[in-house]
């Protein structure tokens, strides 16, 4: 796929990697950082996440609040610690609950084939053509506002996305020789379908869920910015965005720092994805 | 033989627009809460309440229910709107011309931003320009939409005073207005769709520029510029037209965002209002019309590939 110039493929090639690996250092960096304010943070932040301070209302960054305070006095930088569990946990159910479902459901699709693969298929195309926020909307909506609905919804509308994947991949691999070898040497299909198709369908899988990850964040940041994600006074990232609003004119920091945080864990992820998809690329199936 | 593929492809779209509205019309109905209760408030009689229940149909079994909207779908009429009364086919084409100019107008500067971006970075691998146009790609693909707006509020509206912070004027009413209103909530949504395009017109040139067909136009003499706006963009179109439909989903997630945050009078608006009003005639209507749009497009892309591509019509 790239240029066959024997002269500088090798150059290119390793400037390629390198670029790669840099992403993945950056995006890894954030995304670790992330994961561990999500984690411990509560147990790090300067002041109560919830506690109001009728004294400091609004009040402008300086060092006792770094980031400043919100309408109720509370502490930015603290909230935005505290928020980050809500983001980690929607984006870690959605990849976990759609990886695995999706996974099974595709190599399953890809190995039995006929009526087993027209169903999943079946019911991928509806899932596609349900419009995702719609879905997740509908969803919040019948089952109330919180957490679990948002990961919930998430895991099902990136369900296709993994589906779809692994079932390519599969469809490739049991046309490899080494999966006809394994049959002629006598393994069950089902063991060959654990064994072989398996390990060597995730490669494509591991690149979705690191986007997934990403739309999750981003997803859980839209519906509490509808006012379907997590109720108050628990902060998420998309509830002080749009807390704040109400006083973008006089208390931009808290919109500025909320949007900040989303915007540099999605960029994390797709870093880390873009890495991911560039490295496994290059490697044979 | 076109005709036939194009029959069997238009055939294999039914089941999942019935899937997709059996899915629709049953999930609204597990909302908690009684409409004619929502309605007519806490207060009201039990007498009016079932009065309005039976005129609502919700008091009857739910296939029914189901039958009955879609037998009235099918004669084009979406049903009442259990919060204003009004038909809700009326409150949709009155909320389309909105989405749809900002819509078209986001997809519209995405793509004037993104082949441009994109045939440079693809002619120029490696270059300062392609490093700081795939930065700039992942940054934006990265940037929540509604924080942009938010931004841009800040920024323009706020602290500039030079664009309004919300609102729609009809395009009809004052030009200029409306293109004030415009900037804003197009802007929000047009930074994610020109990333993802220009990567994919990116790739999509790339691709194309080393295969062996490129290397004959280069042979014959033709100029640079000729290989890649012509050969080279004209082999690259179908994948950069595959994609851009793919990405209805994402504008319309776009959509919903935007005009929630800028107060547009569109489709996204009126869904988002229908869901916290438990107003299912209308979220039914808009998920389903939706829907049918999304195929509809995922249609017409097949069906340029295989006029373009006979071997896409074979089964």
């Amino acid at each position: 796929m790239r240029t066959a110039d024997p002269t500088n493929g090798n150059l290119a090639g390793n400037e390629q990697s390198e670029t790669s690996a840099r992403r993945a250092i950056i995006g890894g960096g954030v995304v670790g950082v992330v994961v561990v304010l999500a984690v411990f943070g509560a147990a790090m932040v300067p002041y109560d996440a919830n506690l109001p301070d009728f004294d400091h209302l609004l009040a402008a960054p300086s060092l006792a609040h770094p980031l400043g305070t919100d309408d109720l006095g509370r502490d930015v930088l603290s909230r935005l610690i505290v928020g980050a569990q809500a983001s980690v946990w929607v984006g870690f159910i959605a990849v976990l609950t759609a990886t695995v479902v999706g996974t099974t459901a595709g190599i399953v699709a890809a190995w039995l084939g006929g009526a087993v693969d027209a169903v999943i298929i079946a019911a991928v195309n509806i899932v596609l053509a349900f419009p995702g926020l719609l879905l997740a909307l509908s969803l919040t909506v019948v089952l109330g506002p919180g957490l679990g609905v948002v990961a919930a919804s998430q895991a099902i509308v990136n369900l296709p996305l993994i589906v779809r994947t692994a079932r390519g991949r599969a469809l490739l691999i049991r046309q490899m020789p080494y999966v006809e070898a394994r049959r002629a040497l006598g393994f069950s299909e089902f063991n060959i379908m654990r064994r072989t198709i398996l390990p060597n369908s995730l490669a494509p899988v591991i690149v979705q869920a690191s986007l997934i990850f990403a739309n999750s964040v981003i997803a859980e940041s839209y519906l509490s910015f509808l006012g379907l994600g997590v109720q108050p006074p628990t902060p998420t990232w998309g509830t002080m965005l749009r807390g704040s609003i109400g006083f973008l004119d006089r208390a931009p920091w808290i919109a500025t720092f909320a949007g900040l945080s989303i915007f540099l864990t999605v960029l994390g992820f797709n870093l880390i994805g873009d890495a991911l998809h560039d490295s496994l690329q290059e490697r044979d199936i | 033989m076109m005709v036939r593929w194009l029959v069997r492809r238009v055939l294999a779209i039914v089941p999942t627009l019935f899937g997709v509205s059996i899915i629709g019309f049953f999930l609204m109905r597990q909302v908690p809460g009684d409409p004619a209760t929502a309605l007519l408030g806490f207060e009201a009689s039990s007498d009016a309440v079932s009065a309005l229940q039976a005129r609502l149909h919700v008091d009857q079994s739910w296939p029914v229910q189901y039958f009955a909207w879609i037998a009235s779908l099918l004669q084009g009429d979406f049903g009442r709107s259990l919060q204003t009364g009004r038909p809700v086919g009326e409150m949709l084409a009155q909320s389309f011309a909105p989405t749809a100019l900002l819509a078209v107008s986001a997809l519209g500067v995405s793509l004037a931003f993104a082949i441009p971006a994109g045939v440079v970075a693809a002619t120029h691998p490696r270059s300062a320009a392609d490093r700081l146009l795939t930065l700039i790609g992942i940054v934006a693909q990265s940037m929540p939409a509604f924080w942009l707006g938010v931004l841009l509020i800040l920024g323009l509206s706020v602290g500039l005073h030079i664009l309004p912070s919300s609102g729609y004027i009809s395009p009809v009413v004052s030009l200029w207005g409306c293109a004030m209103h415009l900037i804003s909530p197009m802007l929000t949504l047009a930074a994610g769709l020109a990333a993802a395009n220009m990567r994919t017109v990116r790739s999509a040139v790339r691709q194309v520029l080393s295969a062996d067909f490129m290397r004959t136009a280069k042979a014959k003499g033709l100029s640079r510029a000729a290989i890649v706006w012509h050969h080279g963009l004209g082999n690259a179109a179908m994948p950069i037209v595959t994609v851009i439909s793919l990405q209805f989903g994402q504008l319309l997630s776009g959509v919903v965002v935007a005009e929630t945050l800028f107060d547009w009078p569109g489709i996204g608006k009126l869904v988002v209002e229908a869901v916290f009003a438990r107003d299912y005639p209308v979220v039914e209507a808009v998920v389903l019309c939706t829907a049918a749009v999304f195929v509809a497009i995922g249609l017409a892309t097949d069906a340029l590939y295989a006029a373009v591509d006979p071997r896409v019509r074979l089964p």
